[in-house]
């Protein structure tokens, strides 16, 4: 308690750069800018993402195995696409990232201590800018790259990797991956030895012990990692303006755009906090769940 | 780059870090605000050196919108708006108007026909664009196209030229402007409608034309990234600034391949466009600034700098000695009856948000 002004820093920090900057999103949302320089409310902002074009929602398969069309305006279906290519990159990335980390936990039971060389190879291009990153993969996924050369030099037809939805999700769960790995992966080295022991001198075989007992204690890090994934992969903006070859928009172009080129300040405001709002919607129903697991939760 | 008020915090301090770096020395710094790569590299050091009295501090935008927000914070001494910015400004009174008698090589060498031009619905206000500005360097927007793969325009309709950019033959391999003004231009220019139209259903026809091409030819969307993608070929088409073919052409003698894998048309009644020397009013100072102008518009530095950014260059002098193959380029200096149908663009509030509007929607589809 005597310690309590090491906190100030903290609390200026959160104020200056966290509550600060929304209240001003939530103030730019709420008014326009009138003619004689004045700002004056409006609900311009909201009522803008709802107007706009009508367009037949592209929602997977909805239109496809269902033939159904429905229409939506603009914005809405943009933002259903940003959700779905973000849930959908979570999901890719949790089914290569559970068995990764799992292994990498695995490896680090057995070794004992010092630093895992494969977990050093994950962890390395993480040290490297996103953006240079993500350049790379441009340059070996481009119609004329280097990925399609050696596909020509063998005699099989060139793809369209980019530009599109796989592009697009390929960046994000190689970007993304990482983050869903490692809050696994540090939940499930600090399982405990002897539960998975104990479970298996009580007769469970390999897959009972996997399904009852360690994937319920890694949940938490599974939830994490969910959350860690899928808030950048609604929200980024920088993938598919380099993949997306300028023509994929989702949530985060579109509020990119209206700053800074339509420069329809109210409008970009109103589409982040509503954007915001789901974000927490989303953290919330997760956390609840992390707590549903309270098993798993009191012994980490 | 994008983000007008951090950069006009940098700017403000540099500025200031510079004052008072000056307030010790003899040279006065004028400021100059020119768009990114738009000089030659050795201009300003030449300038300094003939003039030893006078520094010139450089800062780049890449937008006249971007240049016309920072001017409200900062005080420049050149800057370098595109004409319909130039209307703008000399509207809004924000302009200081030089005295010409100081500029003597602009009435000297500057390709007198540029007056003739319409540059505002306004004649009052275009009659005095030369009063208050000099031409520095011009440009035409028309369609580049990889010679291999697209046939010539069979004519100079609009309708034949851009013919490729809706053709879904060239599907993920046709390259628009991420900029409302040339993308919109090119579908008015299509449909024979003008380019600053503001009529509601002329502008839905352009925007329905936008959004199918989007649909069947999904073009990449771009602008300074393009011009790679079509010296590798990997884009067939596009709609370009003559300027960025001029450099397109530069980039494939540099990888030593043919320059005539690239061509460039230029369809009836499409847009071109003149960047002008300007001094603002709120200028620290304007006899420098007009002695500065006066060297850009030098034969041998017009030329230079022409060759340097691939723009055209009003000067009439440099013009002539200019390799023949770019002299002679209908598309990159225009004839008499080609300048008399081109359009130059307007710019006002409603033209401003009606086109914004349809091109943010166009892209989010």
């Amino acid at each position: 308690m005597r310690l309590r002004w090491l906190a100030y820093p903290y609390v200026l920090w959160t104020v200056v750069f966290t509550v600060a900057p929304l209240l001003l999103v939530a103030w730019f949302a709420f008014t326009a800018v009138q003619p004689d320089g004045s700002s004056a409310f409006t609900l311009d902002g909201f009522r803008s993402i709802v107007a706009g074009d009508r367009v037949p929602l592209d929602l997977l398969g909805l239109q496809e195995v269902f033939g159904l069309t429905v229409g939506v305006p603009l914005y809405v279906n943009v933002f259903v696409k940003s959700l779905q290519i973000a849930l959908l990159s979570t999901l890719a990335c949790l089914l290569f990232g559970y068995p990764a980390a799992y292994l990498l936990a695995r490896r680090r039971a057995r070794q004992r201590g010092g630093t895992d060389l494969l977990l050093l190879l994950f962890v390395i291009p993480m040290w490297m800018n996103a953006l240079l990153r993500t350049y790379a993969w441009l340059a070996l996924l481009e119609p004329n790259g280097i990925v399609n050369t050696v596909l020509a030099a063998v005699g099989l037809p060139k793809g369209q990797f980019l530009y599109n939805d796989f592009g697009i999700g390929l960046g994000m769960v190689y970007n993304y991956l990482p983050f869903m790995v490692l809050p696994i992966y540090s939940v499930l080295v600090k399982v405990d030895r002897s539960l998975v022991e104990a479970a298996e001198d009580l007769g469970a075989d390999r897959r009972r012990v996997f399904t009852r007992v360690v994937l319920p204690l890694s949940m938490p890090g599974v939830m994490s990692g969910v959350n860690m994934v899928f808030m950048p992969a609604m929200t980024t903006f920088l993938i598919p303006n380099l993949l997306g070859g300028g023509r994929y928009m989702l949530i985060g172009n579109v509020i990119e755009r209206q700053y800074m080129i339509a420069r329809d300040w109210t409008t970009a405001s109103a589409l982040s906090i509503v954007l915001l709002v789901f974000v927490l919607a989303s953290m919330r129903f997760m956390t609840r769940y992390e707590k549903g697991n309270e098993g798993g939760g009191v012994l980490l | 780059m994008r983000m007008p008020v951090i950069l006009a915090l940098v700017l403000a301090l540099l500025a200031a870090l510079a004052l008072s770096a000056a307030a010790c020395s003899a040279p006065t710094t004028i400021y100059f605000y020119n768009w990114g790569e738009y000089i030659a590299e050795n201009t300003i050091a030449d300038f300094e050196k003939a003039n030893p009295g006078i520094k010139v501090s450089m800062k780049t935008f890449d937008s006249n919108e971007a240049l016309y927000q920072t001017l409200e914070s900062t005080s420049f001494d050149v800057i370098v708006p595109s004409d319909y910015m130039v209307a703008r400004l000399i509207k809004e009174g924000k302009l200081y108007k030089p005295d010409m008698a100081a500029i003597p090589n602009n009435a000297k060498y500057n390709d007198p026909r540029l007056k003739a031009v319409a540059f505002d619905p306004d004649p009052a206000v275009s009659s005095q664009m030369f009063d208050y500005a000099v031409p520095y360097l011009f440009c035409t927007v028309g369609l580049i196209y990889s010679t291999a793969d697209v046939p010539a325009p069979a004519s100079d309709e609009p309708a034949d030229v851009w013919a490729p950019l809706f053709d879904p033959k060239y599907k993920d391999r046709i390259g628009m402007y991420d900029s409302m003004r040339e993308s919109i231009g090119v579908a008015l220019n299509v449909l024979g409608l003008s380019l600053n139209t503001v009529d509601p259903a002329e502008l839905a026809k352009a925007k329905d034309m936008l959004i199918a091409q989007k649909d069947d030819v999904r073009p990449i969307y771009g602008i300074d990234e393009l011009k790679d993608k079509y010296v590798s070929g990997e884009l067939a088409a596009g709609v370009a600034w003559a300027g960025d073919y001029v450099m397109c052409l530069d980039k494939l003698e540099e990888a030593g391949k043919d320059a005539g894998q690239l061509g460039f048309a230029l369809p009836k009644g499409t847009n071109f466009f003149v960047d002008f020397l300007a001094i603002p009013k709120n200028a620290k100072h304007p006899a420098e600034a007009q002695v500065f102008i006066d060297y850009l518009c030098r034969p041998e530095v017009s030329l230079a700098d022409s060759e340097y950014a691939g723009y055209s260059t009003p000067n009439l002098e440099a013009q002539k000695s200019l390799p023949e193959e770019i002299r002679s380029n209908p598309a990159l200096y225009p004839d008499d009856a080609a300048i008399a149908s081109l359009e130059v663009y307007y710019s006002s509030d409603e033209i401003d948000e009606k086109y914004s509007a349809i091109w943010e929607s166009v892209m989010a589809h």
